[in-house]
């Protein structure tokens, strides 16, 4: 799992990304797409390029819905779609299906929406200048071919699109995977055959004739 | 017009209809009744004649005197675990909550005759948001409480579940879209779908209803959230997490031949072996694209190799053969009794149901 270093998690570059906030929206974008995922018929014609469209226009509403109720506090929308950019906090942040490590051009792309609410952050939080508040945040979406949600990363990607202090956003939690000392692969455990008996004992099941008996 | 003179009950008219995957319009038309007839017929607000009670009786297969019962535990909708809830067509979900509510009166009468198996199903309720962690800590529960130990195979998934009081079953001609589902109620049962062909799914499927059974009794299911716990559930109960990273290993990069061989041991399909190498943190995730992309490519998501044997259910075959032995019932009897075709009766259990009374055969063989 791919985890931010000591000191360079989002939180620490900047305040206003906390862990609680992250994973409220890292949660919306789960469930938005596994809604879609629920919504999707390869019989009915559905296909990748449906579904991309169905979860990321759903994504941009429930995260402007979530935007305007509950977490109106933190969470804004700073351009709405299709070039779709909210506010964590003030801090501007796109999200993108992909590979955290290998963002394409169009993530990398900033609109005047998004350098404008960077250029607001600079003048409020000037102490954090060192964590180049300039470089864009992107929240990554990445899925099994089935489109199920592998796991969704926190990066900040640099002026050459690489991606720098990713943070994977614990979503339901990871497994500690742990095995024996012992080293020996044992066999399962075979169990005996499941018990149908008479109900009572020493008593016969009621043998009342058929509805049928000798009818033929 | 002369009246049926035995009282006819509507739900079951709806339940063989249902069953023979017929509008109310598409049977109308087989008995020369409109649709709102047949309508009001189900509704209980009309009785037949007795020449349309035959007609219907005909059109659906179900002997006039089917009509004649009470329905007694009718399977719903909503106290099923369905899969893909949304996207199974209603009628196609209607077909099997018809076949689990004339099943669950096969059980219902074999309950009350014989003694079997006692409902032993752990019960460790979760809520929608738990943890990955404690989800892994219910499978191992559920196979502590079964005796199963923490890291080895199950060798026989169905028969785990028939041991702890569940009825398993197969609906043959059910189509694709159902996967496996379950029902707990007095009796909890779980039925799989035969056209999938593959035991390794069943086996998975097998357990991800015995998820549903042990943390989401009571509770709504098909949604992504419980559905996904029912899924890790299956991968933590058939891959415990001791036994799978010891005998996983540390390769980060797949080898097919291991994976094959794990395969082989656990019993648990490869894209689900590769998964849970995945959720466990020995691959990441691009290996684990790159393994499901060696899967499609090679066709293995259509059909694996090394397949385990099929796992028959045995409580009903078992049931019935002590019905036979204690009553000198058969099968055929059985169906009789129930007012079932026998061709019914076979495909709600997969048991071999003789057309004529064997019986009756027998003695004039005698004579």
């Amino acid at each position: 799992m791919t985890k931010a270093s000591p000191g360079n998690a989002p939180w620490d570059r900047h305040p206003a990304l906390t862990e609680e906030r992250l994973r409220t929206v890292a949660r919306i974008i789960q469930r938005v797409r596994n809604e879609a995922l629920e919504d999707f018929d390869a019989s009915k014609g559905d296909g990748p390029w449906s579904l991309g469209c169905r979860v990321y226009e759903r994504t941009c509403f429930a995260i402007t819905e979530a935007a305007q109720g509950e977490y109106s506090d933190w969470l804004t929308v700073i351009e709405p779609p299709l070039h779709f950019v909210f506010g964590i906090g003030g801090v501007p942040v796109r999200h993108y299906h992909g590979e955290d490590d290998r963002p394409n051009a169009r993530a990398l792309r900033m609109r005047a929406p998004e350098i404008e609410a960077v250029e607001a952050q600079l003048e409020l939080f000037p102490e954090y200048e060192q964590s180049n508040p300039s470089w864009p945040w992107r929240l990554v979406v990445v899925s099994d071919d089935a489109g199920s949600v592998l796991r969704i990363v926190m990066v900040q990607l640099d002026p050459n699109g690489y991606p720098r202090s990713p943070w994977t956003v614990p979503l339901a939690g990871d497994v500690v995977p742990f095995a024996p000392v012992s080293a020996a692969a044992k066999e399962g455990v075979e169990l005996p055959p499941p018990q149908v008996t008479a109900k009572y004992p020493d008593t016969k099941v009621d043998q009342g004739s058929s509805k049928n008996d000798g009818e033929e | 017009m002369e009246k049926n003179s035995d009282r006819f009950y509507g739900d079951r008219l709806r339940i063989a209809r249902t069953f023979k995957a017929l509008t109310q319009a598409e049977l109308g038309e087989k008995v020369s009744a409109s649709a709102a007839f047949i309508c009001q017929l189900e509704a209980g607000r009309k009785q037949p004649t007795d020449p349309l009670l035959q007609a219907l009786s005909e059109a659906l297969g179900f002997a006039p005197s089917f009509f004649t019962q009470p329905v007694g535990d009718e399977f719903r909708d909503e106290e099923c675990n369905f899969r893909r809830r949304k996207t199974t067509p209603q009628y196609l979900r209607n077909q099997v909550l018809a076949h689990g509510t004339l099943f669950g009166a096969v059980v219902e009468h074999l309950d009350e005759r014989l003694s079997l198996p006692s409902p032993n199903i752990p019960d460790v309720p979760v809520n929608a948001n738990a943890r990955r962690e404690e989800i892994e800590r219910a499978a191992e529960k559920a196979r502590l409480h079964w005796g199963l130990g923490l890291d080895v195979p199950i060798t026989n998934m169905t028969r785990v579940l028939e041991r702890a009081g569940v009825v398993v079953t197969r609906f043959a001609g059910i189509g694709e879209k159902i996967d496996a589902f379950s029902r707990a109620g007095v009796r909890d049962v779980v039925v799989l779908n035969p056209s999938k062909d593959s035991p390794s799914r069943s086996r998975f499927d097998l357990a991800h209803e015995c998820g549903h059974l042990v943390m989401h009794r009571g509770m709504e299911t098909g949604t992504p959230e419980r559905e996904e716990q029912a899924n890790h559930f299956a991968a933590a109960f058939l891959l415990p997490r001791a036994g799978f990273v010891r005998e996983y290993g540390h390769r980060p990069r797949i080898q097919w031949t291991h994976l094959r061989q794990l395969k082989k041991r656990w019993g648990v399909s490869l894209a689900a072996i590769v998964r849970r190498a995945y959720d466990l943190q020995l691959i990441d995730a691009r290996e684990y694209r790159r393994a499901y992309k060696y899967i499609h490519a090679k066709g293995w998501h259509k059909g694996e190799p090394d397949e385990p044997p099929e796992e028959k259910h045995e409580v009903i075959p078992l049931a019935f053969q002590a019905l036979e032995r204690l009553s000198k019932k058969t099968t055929w009897h059985l169906a009789a009794d129930l007012d079932l075709e026998p061709s019914i009766l076979e495909k709600l259990t997969g048991v071999h149901v003789p057309v004529q009374d064997p019986t009756a055969r027998r003695l004039r063989l005698a004579k």
